[in-house]
């Protein structure tokens, strides 16, 4: 389990990117970390990961702490950042060096992903374009099975078809002892992905919900003409008519607008909170 | 701190940087070959030990250009927060660092500096045992303690600066030992306000003007002793140790 506790973080004394935040990761769960840019998602991962130190407050891991950087606490979780870093060295070399850091380590799970990419393994590494090297690292870490994966922006330079695939690879590799943290600023990207959703504006966690309890609570709409209704938690014009959120009369869930409901609660997160824990 | 991750450290270092290191040798010896050269073409200017002056000037350039890439991921954030993320401990993976810098390094540049000795010797016809340079002759091993020393100031320069550490490193330090030289002479003066003092060298002695004559004064036998360990062995550990704990303290 992941445990933040009052967790600041400043970059100097007047600049604070992360202020007073409580969360708690679940093992068995993918969680969708999403924000604007800017919102302070890259800084609580790096809290996270052990590359920052929190100003103020705690992050347990597992019952590590992130900033001693301990072996253990690294075995156990793998970080691909939104601009990452691969060695110059062959696709095979970089495994043969690179897998005996990590005790689960797989193997065949590795060569399943590069051959699902259709990346010939005695490449180098500056051989490979960016999509190619971001789908190397992604395949590293699905196969490298930590305890915790986090992922900045993972859907950040790949295609429509390697999307679906890293959805793919992200599902079939889950299991119920994993804490998968996936960042992005593009929300459909992780729509059918994700069991939990927490967003994040200013430096501070707006709404964190299962997405389960979430389409048990709301009920979300398209509709073609303006809705007047006093019932609307919140409505916005988009390209096909009026979307829309309101509360949910029914013991039925139904779908999540992600997007939009990104959007209401960056408008009025309190309103949706009450909804939400009523 | 475990070997089997120290031998897994070191393959990944070696595995990454082969290529370059295979290039940086021949760079060595061609840099050693132009240096003997060069005094050879200008022999009259450069009376004296000119060996022991082109293998210091090699041991220092090429030491500290290869020292200072044992942390180069850290000159660009993605690859510092890679080489943070792989799951040894900072002692394991400064250890590393330091059996390439110092073991590694030294081994492959007595190697190369024999070799292009032995080649400047054969070609300008002087090769015999008694011309080849010997290390043990009038204390010159010497200056492999000092190679510890300027290693672990080259290291921590590489950890704690993340542009030119190399450049910046060797700024600092040279207006470290201006001022420590002046902090020295400050405190003789202080101590010894009558004395008119030429020069001194911290930890070992200082020189003075008395009556037209200039005096030594040396550490007693015993100072001199801690002294000499000091320099030769403390230093340069208490050095590496803030490396480990700049290293432990790194944020990306």
């Amino acid at each position: 389990m992941i445990h933040i506790s009052n967790l600041s973080y400043r970059y100097s004394k007047k600049v604070e990117i992360l202020n007073d935040l409580n969360l708690e990761f679940q093992p068995g769960k993918i969680y969708g970390l999403l924000g604007k840019n800017g919102a302070g998602k890259s800084t609580l991962i790096k809290n996270i990961t052990g590359m920052l130190f929190p100003t103020s407050g705690t992050c347990q891991i597992f019952e590590e702490t992130p900033k001693n950087r301990s072996v253990n606490f690294l075995k156990n979780l793998f970080f691909v950042p939104e601009e990452y870093y691969l060695p110059n060295l062959s696709i095979v070399e970089l495994v043969n060096i690179y897998k005996d850091f990590y005790p689960n380590f797989d193997t065949n799970q590795f060569d399943g992903y590069i051959e699902q990419f259709k990346i010939e393994k005695h490449k180098r590494t500056t051989e490979l374009s960016l999509g190619q090297k971001k789908k190397i690292l992604i395949g590293f870490a699905l196969s490298a099975n930590t305890k915790v994966l986090i992922m900045d922006e993972p859907t950040n330079g790949l295609d429509i078809p390697s999307k679906i695939l890293f959805r793919n690879m992200i599902n079939d590799s889950f299991n119920k002892d994993r804490i998968v943290i996936i960042t992005s600023h593009q929300v459909r990207d992780l729509d059918e992905l994700i069991h939990s959703i927490i967003i994040m504006n200013d430096g501070k966690v707006l709404l964190n919900d299962d997405k389960a309890h979430i389409a048990k609570n709301l009920k979300f709409q398209l509709t073609d003409a303006k809705q007047e209704s006093t019932d609307l938690i919140y409505q916005e014009k988009v390209s096909n008519g009026f979307a829309s959120i309101k509360e949910n009369k029914t013991d039925t869930a139904g779908y999540i607008d992600i997007e939009l409901l990104f959007n209401a609660v960056l408008t009025n997160s309190n309103t949706i909170n009450n909804y939400l824990n009523a | 701190m475990t070997i089997s991750t120290i031998q897994l450290l070191t393959k990944r270092q070696f595995r990454e940087h082969s290529r370059i290191y295979i290039i940086g040798l021949l760079v060595l010896v061609a840099l050693l070959l132009f240096m003997f050269l060069i005094v050879h073409q200008w022999k009259d200017s450069f009376a004296g030990a000119v060996q022991n002056g082109v293998f210091v000037i090699g041991l220092f350039i090429a030491g500290g250009v290869f020292t200072n890439s044992m942390f180069q991921e850290f000159s660009n954030p993605q690859s510092g927060m890679w080489l943070l993320s792989i799951p040894a401990t900072h002692a394991e993976k400064l250890v590393t660092s330091l059996l390439f810098s110092v073991v590694v390094f030294l081994l492959a540049y007595f190697v190369v500096f024999y070799a292009a000795d032995v080649m400047y010797l054969l070609v300008t016809g002087q090769l015999s045992l008694e011309t080849i340079l010997n290390p043990f002759k009038d204390g010159f091993y010497q200056f492999l303690f000092l190679y510890l020393i300027f290693n672990g100031i080259i290291l921590l320069g590489s950890v704690i600066f993340k542009k030119h550490s190399f450049i910046k490193t060797l700024l600092a330090g040279i207006l470290l030992l201006v001022v420590f030289n002046y902090v020295n002479m400050f405190i003789l003066q202080f101590l010894i306000p009558d004395a008119n003092i030429v020069s001194g060298t911290a930890f070992d002695s200082f020189l003075f003007s008395h009556e037209g004559e200039r005096v030594k004064v040396s550490l007693l036998g015993n100072s001199n002793l801690i002294s000499s360990v000091f320099v030769r062995f403390i230093l340069p550990v208490a050095i590496w140790f803030t490396v480990w704990l700049k290293l432990k303290e790194k944020q990306i």
